[in-house]
């Protein structure tokens, strides 16, 4: 069914949003996804994906916190939806399903 | 702690394209990691980032949604809409003005292609602007000589380094005439450019050595560089370095080094580069003096200046240098510089350069300017079909105005017709000349490769120049359309503008007299080209086919000429030095009852040479078969008779060296042509009874089977030599060789004087079909008042055959002159009369005028009640 899918770059923006909790903003996921997977992006997708995010009404969004390093502007803040909750906790029961639903074998030379 | 900002010009200019709700959030993240930046890199790299970061917004997702006004988006998008529909509902006129830019912007297309790879070439030497080639200027006015000539002789590099601080370095090059033959480990390898080259050639000139040392490679007698292909050719896997080769004249070369093959756009072109010192008497095993003289001029120069000297300085202290060490042509040869990087394409004046790869700076300026013809004729086409077509616009005019477009807006909504047209036409153009490339490269032998057309500065010249075009031939059609009062457009009937009208048939008149020049000048480099090559030459080129044979089969040459001639089909054979086609050498000579030297060319030749070359005895007799008295006899040909200003010329004698004996004339024959018409005339020339020196062998066959008399020749060669590979060619091709420039010439022309001629007829049509379709109702009414079909015709033909007329009239005057001066330049040429233009303009009328008459006879046989009844 398209429109609840999400692209890999998607979850990994929205997992990062989770983990960030009230504290996720473009410099700070980009900052926690090269950290955790060592994968560089540049800012701007950051921000494409949020967008895009948003509007499938995955994050919502509000402004706060501003400081003079931002050359006095305020961090734009994310947090996820029940939405985006459920479009996340779906994708990893179904890659479980589908771990558990491989034949021992597959993975035998390991 | 020093705070930078990051440049805030950037972030402005940004802000004007990103959503605001978005922008504040983007614009602190930029600046935050901008702060973390300056501290781990510092501030400039930050900057380079930053920059580059900002950029990475430039997304449709974050556009700034309310900047543009909704209502001016819509009405520019609802002139996209109309400008596709006019365009689409007006096909036929669509396709002529799409036509005519297609073929324009191909054109122009190509022609740029091919410049900018013209004038790239020999750019890639880091020494390129200190680096000049020494040529001179040979004057000699007791015969009438005054030419540029590339060839200096082999002491004057080393006098004027010794003798001119500076000049830096010098390098001598000597490319062989004739191909060579390498032999390595019992197999035979020919190659077709061969340098002698001074150990310097390599600090002067960046070719890339991939074994051996730059520095030393060229130091010893017999060493030899190899160009990659080369080496892998004959060495394949094996490390070529040390091995030796058995090269000219049996002369054991030991390979010092590999070469990267010469780029493409280089003008030398070596596959083997040997050591000069080789051929210094003395010191190598080649001795060869006339490269190490002053005497002989035969080898090039090159020279090094200090990077602030002034070459003129240089070149004015040159005669001194003469005189002091060369005094007999101290008042003949006037020594020049050349800058390296215009010898490709600047040396079409100078003469005798071998082994080079030489361009034509004339060539390039008739494919840009051809290019730069075939665009106007295009513009003019759409030019005048859209004028002749705004009153179909002006209904829409109308109501636009009074729905309040301002006049910029109207000119906008018509320049889009023009943009959308030449956008259209740039991506067919571009296609068209992708799969034309191949072809185009075979005609211009040229190896440009097929990216070049998407190479990121081709595609941005051509979406400039796509632009430009389309506002320039888009504007004046936009402003008359967009002109008239509203009151009068949206009257019936109205007139436009009467300076239209005058402006279209100027348009014409220049469109016609170039077509008409193009054409002209081709039938002129027509004639020219086949007079070249169908001009009798002086002796039958049918059916000569000359062997070249050196040492191994020269010795036996006897045997050879027996098993030749055992095949029935083998009329005669000529062993001799020289061949039709073949090197030949001049030299001075002192005829009896002449005042000075006279500059001669020398033949050595066999008895059978006359008969075989079927060339006509004058005077006297040609040499005797079996006669050895004969040796020291002389024939000579019309030309030298003449420059001598003999009377009667059997007897006469003629003296090769001061010191030495004279030899008599026994015999004079006709004038014959040994080289190309193109450029040189005939000479004087000597023939004198060689049997020696046995270089080629000229077999004369009969009418029976051409390949299977070369099999035998093969076999008869196969037989005798053990290293030589065979190689012959037959006179009569390598003289329509000679004329790869014409005929690249007469291609060029002849594509862009058909392309102009259709351009010309469709714009035409697209005029006439225009101006019937207004008229439909004058010719209808004049039908009913009783004209006959035959008087509409040539009503309707009258006008545009004045504009021919008077095209003709402008384009012969001017292209005479220019093909007068091509043809100057030529030794022999067709005589210049106004029958080409005159037979062009003949073409332009006839087919006009069957074009226009047909149109005429649909419109005025139609029954006029139909067409009236239409109101």
């Amino acid at each position: 069914m398209k429109g609840t899918n999400i692209g890999e770059l998607e979850e990994l923006v929205m997992l990062t949003v989770a983990i960030l909790y009230d504290d996720a903003y473009g410099v700070a996921i980009r900052k926690e996804i090269q950290e955790r997977c060592n994968r560089s992006i540049t800012i701007s997708t950051v921000h494409s994906v949020l967008s895009r995010l948003e509007e499938k009404g995955y994050v919502n969004s509000r402004y706060d916190g501003a400081s003079p390093e931002r050359g006095g502007r305020r961090k734009h803040l994310f947090r996820l939806t029940i939405a985006g909750q459920k479009v996340l906790s779906e994708a990893k029961t179904m890659r479980n399903s589908m771990w558990e639903a491989i034949p021992k074998i597959a993975f035998a030379s390991e | 702690m020093n705070y930078r900002e990051p440049p805030k010009w950037i972030l402005r200019w940004m802000e004007h394209y990103i959503d605001p709700f978005l922008w504040e959030g983007i614009y602190g993240d930029l600046h935050q990691i901008f702060g973390e930046n300056v501290k781990k890199r510092g501030y400039n790299t930050a900057v380079w980032i930053f920059v580059w970061q900002v950029l990475g917004f430039l997304r449709w997702r974050f556009r700034n949604k309310g900047k543009t006004k909704s209502n001016m988006r819509s009405i520019w998008s609802n002139y996209l809409l109309v400008s596709f529909r006019s365009l689409k509902r007006h096909k036929v006129y669509f396709l002529i003005n799409l036509l005519g830019l297609v073929l324009a912007i191909s054109c122009s297309l190509y022609a740029y292609v091919y410049i900018r790879d013209e004038i790239a070439f020999d750019r890639h030497h880091s020494k390129t602007g200190q680096i000049h080639r020494l040529f001179k200027r040979y004057i000699n006015t007791t015969e009438g000589v005054d030419l540029l000539t590339a060839e200096t002789s082999g002491m004057m590099g080393p006098t004027i380094k010794e003798e001119y601080a500076q000049v830096e370095n010098f390098t001598r090059v000597s490319p062989l005439w004739e191909e060579e033959i390498l032999t390595y480990d019992k197999r035979s390898y020919s190659m077709k450019n061969m340098y002698y080259v001074d150990s310097t050639f390599f600090d002067i000139f960046d070719f890339e050595m991939i074994a051996g040392d730059p520095k030393t490679a060229l130091v010893l007698p017999s060493s030899l560089v190899l160009s990659r292909t080369l080496a892998q050719t004959i060495f394949n896997n094996e490390n070529p370095i040390g091995k030796t080769i058995i090269g000219l004249n049996e002369v054991p070369f030991t390979v010092t080094g590999i070469v990267e093959d010469p780029p493409r756009q280089s003008s030398f072109k070596f596959d083997a580069l040997a050591s000069w010192t080789t051929t210094v008497p003395g010191m190598g095993p080649l001795a060869a003096n006339w490269m190490n003289n002053w005497r002989a001029q035969g080898i090039f120069t090159f020279l090094v200046l200090a990077p602030d000297s002034d070459p003129h300085l240089l070149t004015e202290a040159f005669p001194d240098m003469m005189k002091r060490h060369f005094p007999e042509r101290a008042d003949q040869y006037f020594l020049r510089l050349q800058p390296f990087e215009k010898i490709y394409l600047h040396s079409d004046q100078i003469r005798n350069i071998r082994g080079q790869n030489i361009g034509s700076i004339k060539f390039i300026y008739i494919l840009g300017f051809s290019a730069l013809l075939i665009l106007i004729i295009a513009s003019i086409n759409y030019i005048n079909v859209t004028l002749s077509r705004s009153t179909q616009n002006r209904l829409e005019v109308g109501i636009r105005k009074v729905m309040g477009s301002s006049r910029q807006q109207l000119l906008g909504r018509f320049i889009i017709e023009s943009i959308i047209s030449t956008i259209i036409a740039s991506v067919i153009g571009l296609l068209l000349l992708v799969s034309l490339f191949p072809t185009l490269n075979k005609m211009t032998l040229k190896r440009i490769p097929q990216v070049e057309l998407f190479d990121p500065v081709t595609i941005l010249v051509l979406t400039a120049f796509c632009l430009v075009i389309s506002v320039l031939i888009g504007i004046y059609p936009a402003y008359v359309q967009s002109a008239a009062p509203v009151s009068t457009i949206l009257k019936r009937g109205a007139t436009g503008l009467a300076f239209t009208g005058w402006f279209k048939k100027i348009l014409l008149i220049l469109q016609y007299s170039i077509s008409i020049a193009l054409i002209g000048s081709t039938l002129v480099i027509y004639k020219q080209t086949s007079f070249l090559i169908n001009k009798p030459l002086g002796f039958d080129k049918e059916r000569l086919m000359v062997v070249e044979i050196d040492n191994e089969v020269g010795v036996k040459s006897d045997v050879f000429e027996a098993e030749i001639k055992k095949h029935p089909n083998v009329q005669s054979v000529s062993i001799t030095r020289t061949a039709i086609g073949g090197g030949s050498y001049t030299t001075r000579v002192k005829p009896e009852g002449y005042e000075h030297e006279l500059n001669t060319r020398i033949f050595g030749v066999d008895q059978e040479f006359f008969e075989t070359y079927k060339i006509e005895t004058r005077f006297g007799r040609t040499f005797l078969p079996g006669s050895v008295a004969d040796s020291s006899n002389l024939v000579v040909n019309e030309s030298f008779v003449e420059f001598a200003g003999w009377e009667d010329p059997i007897g006469k004698r003629i003296r090769f060296n001061p010191d030495e004996d004279s030899y008599p004339v026994v015999g004079v024959v006709k004038d014959f042509h040994y080289y190309s018409l193109s450029n040189s005339a005939i000479e004087p020339v000597i023939m004198y009874l060689n049997d020696y020196q046995h270089r080629n062998a000229t077999i004369k066959l009969g009418n029976g089977d051409i390949q299977e008399s070369i099999s035998h020749v093969e076999n008869a060669w196969n037989k005798i030599a053990t290293r030589t590979p065979f190689k012959f060619y037959f006179v009569d091709d390598w003289f329509s060789n000679q004329y790869q420039s014409e005929n690249q010439l007469l291609q060029t022309t002849s594509t862009y004087s058909i392309i102009s001629i259709v351009l010309c007829i469709l714009g035409l049509y697209g005029l006439t079909a225009l101006t019937l379709q207004q008229r439909t109702k004058e010719i209808s009414i004049r039908k009913v008042l009783g004209a006959s079909i035959n008087s509409v015709v040539v009503l309707v033909n009258k006008q545009f055959v004045v504009i021919i007329v008077l095209g003709l009239l402008i384009a012969t005057p001017l292209s005479y002159l220019i093909t007068k001066s091509w043809l100057d330049q030529f030794a022999y040429r067709v005589h210049l009369n106004g029958s080409a233009f005159f037979f062009a303009g003949i073409i332009s009328i006839i087919t006009s005028v069957i074009l226009i008459s047909f149109l005429a006879t649909r419109v005025a046989s139609a029954n006029p009640s139909e067409n009236l009844s239409q109101e």
